[in-house]
């Protein structure tokens, strides 16, 4: 039995939330905009994730060029001190592998790689603090850092979690809820109800995915709704350079 | 049918017609339902009946006649790879540069063989943009004593969006000291050269002797600095930290603008103050 209560019969969760209330969501564009060609930085609660997109570029390895299209890869690092107890991470590890390749093959399907071929697009993520899922962290600082990037893309991606306590869905879960819950990531494609990426790490029973499903396109459309006026700013403040 | 919006500002998968009497360029693509959808976060704009999307934001997108800094990264077969800052490297082919001994000369398979000693890897040189490839690879000339290999000076990148494009891009700065203003975002800052490239060019239209056309070809090539006074270094070091505030307050970079801030920057006495977020700031508040 766990020591918290995950869900109170009033509607509570750990945190206070109600079961379809995101954390508070930050997001901005260019913020490392010396080190990289695109950057972006992503807090969903607590949780914060920092993108640096490099590329379209010319390959390091001529063995990883591809001449109908770009090559896109991804490095996730997580920071030592992230979570609650100090753990020294390596990339190589297989579950931040499995990470990098699951980004791959989400991104693989919205990005517009035959437009630049024989090119390669190195995108890095930091996870600066992880507070419950990283991976819908990682989708949607990586979305915003290839745009800002100006890699040419569908659509964005935007990705919410969602834990299931019984038969109640909890929208973006934190900590305590993922490590006591099965839980699902969700990527939609811009303002479709297309979920482009779904993955559960636990077993779910099948009738209660479609409530979890729809309750996460919902929050995944509101933080698309974010991020797409947070590049607006952006752009107006790349314009206003000019005039300067 | 809507009308696109031209002042707009556009974000990946906006919708900006469902007219399909335009044509769809750079930027875009029609979706599933035969609408035109933006690709990219920028600017919409319009030649005729073609709609793109200009991106405000990545990396150098190379224009026919643009003046770039790049650097050697290969040596190949007829040809050397530039890198200058965009997708894909340049190629610089054997016969658009000038060697020594004049315009006119041929080029044998000698200097095919000797290509290393005329510009080998990591070597920095200015050269004009003389063709675009579709995929975003470029072709690069430098038939004019304007261009060639750089010396006498430091190289400072700044993101390419930060340079506005003018006729002139290099530029005789007080101090004794040039800066060459790549559209690319690499700027060379150099000891001022004693004559101008136009006079000479000036000079050989009048019709002087060949031999002094072939060293000033030889000087093109030429791997060695000349002396450079400690005097001339901190004002190249205070042009490279003036440039970096420039860029740190997101400010378009050109000459007059160069001039100006290092007008100001002589308030400090020492370079290395420049240095400062506070005194960058500072600095370019005073600019505007």
């Amino acid at each position: 039995m766990s020591r918290y209560e995950i869900y109170s019969p009033e509607g509570l969760r750990v945190d206070g939330r109600r079961y379809n209330e995101l954390r508070y969501f930050k997001c901005a564009l260019g913020t490392h905009a010396h080190a990289a060609d695109g950057s972006a930085m992503v807090e969903m609660g607590t949780s914060q994730v920092v993108c640096t997109v490099k590329g379209p570029q010319e390959p390091q390895q001529r063995s990883s060029m591809d001449t109908k299209k770009a090559v896109l890869r991804v490095n996730v690092h997580v920071a030592p001190f992230s979570s609650i107890t100090r753990t020294k991470h390596t990339s190589n590890e297989k579950q931040l592998q499995e990470l990098s390749m699951n980004l791959e093959e989400t991104f693989a399907d919205v990005v517009l790689a035959h437009l630049a071929p024989r090119t390669e697009i190195i995108v890095d993520l930091h996870v600066l603090a992880q507070d419950g899922n990283i991976m819908a962290g990682c989708v949607n600082a990586m979305c915003l850092g290839l745009i800002d990037a100006g890699v040419p893309m569908l659509d964005f991606i935007a990705s919410v979690g969602v834990a299931l306590a019984d038969s109640v869905p909890l929208l973006d879960p934190n900590h305590i809820e993922c490590s006591e819950l099965p839980n699902l990531t969700v990527g939609v494609t811009g303002k479709s109800n297309k979920a482009s990426l779904v993955i559960a790490e636990k077993r779910i029973l099948l009738d209660r995915i479609k409530p979890s499903l729809d309750l996460a396109i919902m929050g995944c459309k509101t933080v698309h709704d974010i991020m797409d006026e947070q590049v607006r700013i952006r752009l107006n403040s790349l314009e206003d350079r000019i005039k300067r | 049918m809507e009308e696109p919006s031209f002042s707009g500002l556009f974000t990946p998968g906006e919708l900006i017609t469902d007219d399909p009497m335009w044509m769809r360029g750079h930027g875009t693509y029609t979706g599933q339902d035969r609408k035109t959808y933006s690709s990219v976060a920028g600017k919409l704009q319009r030649v005729n009946k073609l709609l793109t999307v200009k991106q405000l934001n990545g990396r150098y997108d190379p224009l026919v006649g643009d003046h770039i800094v790049g650097r050697i990264t290969e040596v190949g077969n007829r040809k050397w790879s530039v890198e200058l800052g965009a997708t894909q490297d340049a190629s610089l082919q054997l016969g658009s540069v000038n060697l020594p001994g004049g315009v006119l000369r041929r080029k044998s398979d000698d200097d095919e063989l000797n290509m290393r000693e005329f510009l080998k890897e990591g070597d920095l040189l200015n050269a004009e943009v003389q063709m675009v490839y579709q995929d975003g690879g470029c072709a690069l000339h430098t038939r004019s004593l304007r261009y060639g290999k750089l010396r006498n000076g430091m190289l400072c990148t700044v993101p390419p969006n930060l340079i506005l494009r003018q006729v002139t891009q290099s530029h005789d700065l007080e101090g004794g000291v040039e800066a060459i203003i790549g559209a690319n975002g690499y700027i060379w800052l150099r000891q001022s050269q004693g004559q101008k490239p136009e006079q000479q060019t000036t000079r050989k239209a009048n019709g002087l002797n060949r031999l002094e056309q072939d060293s000033d070809a030889a000087l093109i090539f030429k791997d060695t600095n000349d002396e450079i006074s400690i005097q001339t270094r901190q004002t190249i070091s205070r042009y490279y930290n003036c440039i970096q505030a420039l860029a740190d307050c997101e400010m378009m970079i050109f000459g007059s603008r160069l001039r100006e801030i290092y007008e100001a920057s002589l308030v400090y006495a020492d370079a290395a103050e420049l240095l400062k977020i506070e005194v960058k700031q500072d600095l370019c508040r005073q600019l505007k």
